[in-house]
């Protein structure tokens, strides 16, 4: 009945698109940010509600293991994610004023938690977020990025594992100064971006139905276009209808996936537009493209012939 | 007087000194170009002009030739190829342009034969060598759209012919020039500037374009080393 009580808190977890980084023993990783590859962090989607996913290898595997403890703590220049020995357990611990600790969860069968064996990582595992960063002492709204150390106690043998997860919470400002120039299905979007801190590192345009200028349109199944992940500050939006003019918009997400509030609409409308070649045909130009030698080559290789007999000539 | 002497003693230095082999030529060289693919066109109709404006592109080259003749002046036989782009923005169907970026890119190569009297300078210690060259053509060319797609690709063929003329800078520096002989086996050095005729247009055939330079001539300059 435990099991499959926690494989049912685990089951919403294992469909999200992270993948955690295999941890080296002793250590917790954490999954990667979406676009962030070697950061982790807990941004402010993930601290109002959202989940860390973690995996652990512990270190000291000597005797079976039973079941696992995670605590979170603030990191303090006792107790680093780079300590070593038993998990600090309660406030204060071993002296050090400044510690907030407290335990987040206990996961009793290791044939959920570590599947794979004592000597081998456990099981990604989805922890709530906002508790982490309550149990540590820290707060949502935290005006500064904080550094928040989760600490995995295998409960019967001592051995342990920890890694260090970024509160990060602040969200770049908005870029500005957006232009959406026309394109052939497309709007070609360029913005200033944002000063301050934390730094954009990177963008997401968003291109909304406006109105159309033609009737043929139908707008009901005209719907939002959204961009990747851009890390320049201009980007070729495709997949627009031609005569339709679109809200255009642009998010800056810091690195640790927290966006911006968005840039002040502009509008751009997408028209038919001729590359060169399209262009040219369309004038009635009469070349067809293709490598053909014609006659040059013929000449070339008589030429080429030529220069060798007189060089073999010479020789 | 002391001028002249030292003027007389370098040009003696350069044609005394024991200099390598010689193989052929290396260049580099760098002009401008604008294919007349509009001149296909009457009226005010100018796909060309209309997605790339009116100026003209830079076009570098880099050649290498094999000399063939070598009794007076020298007769090489070569291979040269280039680089050209044009970008531009695609045009709506208004006639205005479009942000959309498009562009056109040309790599011209070629085989062609060189004269080049370069026995002023042995003989009269003139450092100049007027040459000729006759050369084919073939443009490949592509065209990318906005999104970088090569929208469509070919191949002109055509001729050219080119006249210029060469300064040896070893007569301005001997001692250098002997050192980059024993160096790397360069003999000479040129700075050369020529003005050459171009048609490219597969010899006239219905189904191409022209590549022709808009200018009757066009002109490069560069450099040439011989070794």
């Amino acid at each position: 009945m435990r099991r499959l009580l926690l494989l049912a808190l685990l089951a919403p977890v294992v469909t999200l698109p992270q993948t955690v980084p295999d941890p080296t023993p002793g250590s917790v990783s954490f999954a990667n940010e979406l676009h962030s590859a070697n950061d982790s962090f807990i941004n402010a989607a993930e601290c109002a509600g959202g989940t860390v996913l973690v995996q652990w290898d512990i270190e000291n595997t000597a005797t079976t293991i039973t079941s696992f403890t995670v605590y979170a703590h603030n990191r303090t220049s006792a107790h680093t994610e780079q300590s070593t020995g038993a998990c600090p357990t309660v406030d204060q611990d071993g002296g050090d004023t400044a510690l907030r600790v407290g335990p987040i969860a206990t996961f009793d069968d290791v044939a959920v938690s570590n599947p794979n064996g004592v000597t081998e990582p456990s099981a990604e595992i989805g922890l709530d977020a906002a508790f982490i960063v309550s149990v540590a002492g820290k707060s949502c709204g935290a005006t500064a990025d904080e550094d928040i150390v989760l600490c995995v106690q295998a409960n019967n043998n001592g051995g342990t594992a920890r890694g260090k997860v970024v509160l990060s919470t602040r969200a770049p400002g908005k870029p500005t100064a957006v232009t959406a120039g026309s394109g052939s299905g497309a709007l070609n979007v360029e913005w200033t971006a944002p000063s301050g801190s934390p730094q954009a590192e990177y963008y997401v345009i968003e291109a909304a139905f406006d109105s159309t200028t033609t009737q043929a349109i139908d707008p009901s199944l005209l719907g939002t276009v959204t961009s990747g992940a851009v890390t320049a500050t201009s980007h070729r939006l495709t997949g627009l209808v031609n005569s339709v003019i679109y809200r255009v918009r642009v998010y800056a997400f810091s690195t640790a996936d927290n966006r911006s509030v968005g840039s002040d609409d502009t509008r751009g409308m997408p028209e038919l537009a001729n590359d060169f070649w399209t262009a040219y045909k369309a004038a009635g130009g009469q070349e067809e493209g293709g490598c053909g030698f014609g006659s040059a080559g013929a000449i070339g290789i008589v030429l080429a012939a030529a220069a060798l007999a007189v060089l073999r000539r010479r020789s | 007087m002391r001028a002249v002497v030292a003027m007389l003693i370098a040009v003696l230095a350069t044609a005394a000194r024991a200099e390598s082999g010689l193989w052929g030529s290396f260049e580099l060289s760098a002009g401008t170009y604008r294919p007349d693919i509009d001149a296909e066109f009457s009226g005010t109709t100018a796909p060309f002009g209309g997605a790339f404006g009116t100026s003209r592109s830079w076009q570098f080259r880099v050649g290498a030739s094999r000399n063939v003749f070598t009794g007076y002046g020298t007769l090489e036989v070569g291979v040269a190829a280039g680089y050209m782009q044009a970008s531009g923005h695609a045009v709506k169907l208004d006639g205005t342009r479009s942000s959309d970026e498009t562009s056109f890119k040309i790599v011209p190569t070629s085989v062609h034969a060189t004269y080049r009297l370069d026995v002023l300078a042995d003989r009269w210690g003139v450092p100049l060598a007027p040459y000729a060259r006759a050369s084919l053509e073939r443009y490949n060319w592509w065209v990318n759209d906005a999104s970088g797609k090569r929208v469509m690709e070919g191949a002109t063929n055509g001729w050219s012919f080119a006249g210029g003329l060469a300064i040896l800078l070893d007569f301005f520096d001997p001692s250098l020039a002997r050192e980059l002989d024993m160096d790397s086996g360069i003999n000479h050095t040129y700075l050369f500037a020529e003005a050459r005729k171009t048609k490219v247009n597969d010899f006239g055939s219905s189904k191409s374009w022209d590549l022709s330079d808009t200018g009757t001539l066009s002109y490069a300059f560069g450099m040439l080393f011989v070794f």
